[in-house]
């Protein structure tokens, strides 16, 4: 999920260093809620106005989760991982798909989220068959209802409302392994092997952009402005682009397969900021000049399997296999260190206005965490 | 390529060979073998895999070139991305079958178990077992694939051996190990056989002690029938450790694509310790072993197994690296 710039936080900061309340009142989180799920939890998603949080598991199992009731919307079906979820930008449907293949869309739109736990789980208003593939990368556009996936080889763009396929192109050097809309949603992006396409709303069937990169692109992610896209590459590198204006970065050196990127929410006194996940360290990167300068964020003791920035502080969550979350103030030093799981941690994602952070662990762990009210006045 | 061989690796068969050759009898024949483990399958076309209770599961061949600064090579995308998505599970499989059609290259199968970090802590690369139709063999020995796939292997089945002759089947598997130095060759119809001879082969770990066939070693330079073939060296006395150093990467530089495997036991000089090693392609992973035995000639055997190797520059290259 893309956090989108908030004027008003701008504001503040462009205001003075001053630090605002809220800033100052996030010192410490506290463990909110707790669930489970029967297997690894693969995937976390938020709607955009943080009322929902769903969760999919390696058990085939989708929980929805809304002030503290949950139900179960997909129970467990052997050999029917969910590997990716995602709501659409207004939040009504809810889109899954894993190992069967079959893209399945809820709409949410009737679902009594007061009283969750005594709902009926609704049946799937579509399910786009996609016979043998696997899907892991599905991902909606900032403001229209359409998914976009990748089944196999091809990138699908489908229009829930008009339930018709926008787009079906070949990415053709290998399967989607990463998918990210520009914030403006006009762009779309697409990496796999040999580099990212770039597909425009203007004309789908339009040859795409490419950049391309050494060997394949895992991971793909647009900065908040939709200046910069990143790519976490397969050899060991990063590859960052000023979007229009080329040539790309390539910053290298990385231990590892850099196994995902993401982006600090853009504060209009800070250079743009991309940290990247590659075994167990979390390498941030800050544009200065011309140039980007490193750092490495070093205490997790296992490959570090999620990364994801607060929607509007530079406050950076990384979770790994060891069982730490840890949370890194202005993506530089440690804050806190989050623990809770049995094994490893294994999914993250930040409630769109930073109420909460969940984290879901590989035995099917469900943990909400809340900025602790105690210290400053958090309200 | 160093290769981690915890506990909890699961491990991996990879079956090879033409369509018809009996891959999928193999296939068949192990997993009732291994009735009550988990099996995961992965095919590149569903072929007749029957049995119950199996997960099969889909591959499309996807070839990644990886440059990664120290090795040039290629790996299997899409068994990167398939295993890493089998991995997040709490109750993993206990064991992988990856079968592959009989035009893949071997080699990027293989180079995925040891150059992919997720895959290579998580799983154990037991053997590459190829199935060859001994009565129809002789109509693919000009494709790359076929001789790749036997230069590849750990454990070939020589199949459909009721439909030869036997003076031919003793010609083939002569052929076969001038091929492959390092293979082990069973006569099977149906593709049965003990299951012990392609299982828990541990044919990629340097823990169990490498087996060079004496008759390999004593054997006289010879004209070589195919464009794939072995050579084996021994040299007594001991190697100067820089020396052989400098000359292994610069061999690997220059020859990595034509060496498709190479295995040793060297003496290095100055070590109480046999010092052991195997190769794919550009990826070299080595160690020392257990100490030499007193009673035991300390001396050096290598096997390389490639197209376009000079055996008298590879020797040459040996004895230069002696004290």
């Amino acid at each position: 999920m893309t956090a989108r710039p908030q004027a008003k936080k701008s504001n503040q900061q462009r205001g003075g260093k001053k630090k605002s309340h809220q800033q100052q009142s996030i010192r410490n989180f506290d463990t909110y809620w707790k669930g489970s799920l029967q297997d690894y939890i693969t995937v976390l998603a938020w709607s955009a106005d943080g009322n929902i949080l769903a969760a999919g598991a390696a058990s085939g199992e989708i929980l929805l989760w809304s002030g503290t009731k949950s139900m179960l919307l997909r129970p467990a079906a052997s050999e029917q991982t969910i590997g990716a979820l995602g709501f659409s930008s207004n939040g009504r449907y809810l889109a899954a798909a894993g190992q069967l293949g079959s893209v399945l869309i809820w709409d949410l739109a009737a679902l009594d989220f007061t009283s969750l736990e005594d709902a009926t789980a609704p049946s799937p208003i579509a399910v786009l068959e996609n016979p043998h593939c696997w899907i892991d990368r599905l991902v909606w556009h900032p403001t229209q209802p359409w998914l976009t996936f990748g089944a196999g080889t091809q990138v699908k763009l489908w229009d829930v409302e008009l339930q018709k396929l926008l787009m079906d192109q070949n990415f053709a050097a290998s399967s989607v392994l990463g998918l990210a809309w520009r914030p403006n949603g006009q762009q779309l992006a697409a990496s796999g092997h040999t580099g990212v396409k770039v597909w425009s709303a203007d004309d789908w069937c339009a040859p795409p952009e490419v950049i391309e990169v050494p060997g394949a692109s895992l991971s793909v992610a647009w900065s908040a402005d939709g200046q910069y896209l990143a790519s976490g590459n397969l050899d060991r590198t990063l590859t960052v682009v000023s979007w229009e204006k080329p040539p790309p970065w390539l910053m290298q050196g990385f231990p590892g397969k850099v196994r995902q990127v993401a982006w600090a929410p853009l504060l209009s006194s800070d250079a743009p900021v991309v940290a990247a996940a590659c075994q167990e360290g979390v390498t941030v990167w800050q544009r200065q000049g011309d140039n980007w300068q490193s750092k490495v964020l070093n205490h997790h003791k296992e490959t570090v399997e999620a990364i994801s920035f607060h929607p509007t502080k530079p406050l950076l969550a990384s979770a790994s296999k060891d069982g730490r979350l840890c949370l890194w103030e202005k993506a530089a030093s440690l804050q806190q260190t989050l623990r809770g799981v049995k094994a490893g941690f294994s999914a993250i994602a930040w409630h769109p206005q930073g109420h909460y952070l969940a984290a879901g662990g590989s035995h099917g762990e469900l943990i909400l965490w809340t900025p602790s009210s105690r210290g400053t006045g958090f309200q | 390529m160093a290769i981690e061989t915890s506990q909890a690796a699961v491990p991996v068969t990879v079956l090879t060979g033409y369509l018809g050759a009996g891959k999928t009898t193999l296939l068949n024949n192990i997993l009732t073998h291994e009735h009550g483990k988990k099996v995961a399958v992965i095919v590149n076309e569903f072929g007749e895999v029957g049995i119950d209770n199996q997960l099969v599961i889909d591959a499309d061949e996807e070839i990644f070139e990886m440059n990664n600064g120290c090795i040039c090579c290629t790996v299997r995308g899409d068994l990167i991305r398939i295993i890493g998505n089998l991995m997040r599970r709490r109750d993993k499989f206990d064991h992988l079958v990856i079968e592959t059609t009989g035009l893949a290259d071997p080699a990027p199968v293989i180079q995925t178990f040891f150059v992919d970090e997720d895959i290579q802590s998580q799983l154990l690369l037991d053997a590459v077992v190829t199935v060859v139709d001994a009565k129809h063999i002789h109509q693919h020995w000009d494709s790359d694939e076929a001789q790749e796939q036997i230069a590849f292997a750990d454990v070939v089945l020589l199949n459909k051996v009721d439909l030869v002759a036997a003076d031919e089947l003793d010609a083939l598997e002569a052929k076969i190990k001038d091929m492959n130095a390092l293979v082990k060759i069973y006569r099977t119809q149906n593709a049965e056989l003990s299951m012990d001879a392609v299982l828990g082969v541990r044919a990629f770990d340097l823990d169990k002690a490498l087996a060079v066939d004496p008759d390999i070693l004593s054997e006289d330079a010879h004209e070589h029938d195919e464009s794939v073939y072995s050579l084996a060296f021994v040299e007594s006395g001991s190697l100067d450790k820089s020396k052989l150093n400098t000359w292994m990467s610069d061999l690997l530089q220059t020859k990595g694509p034509d060496i498709f495997r190479m295995k040793g036991i060297l003496n290095i000089d100055g070590e109480d310790e046999r010092y052991v090693f195997q190769g794919v392609h550009m990826i070299f992973d080595g160690k020392a072993e257990r100490p030499w035995e007193t009673e035991e000639e300390r001396k050096n055997e290598l096997v390389f197994i490639g197209r376009n190797l000079d055996e008298d520059e590879l020797k040459a290259g040996l004895k230069a690296c002696l004290v």
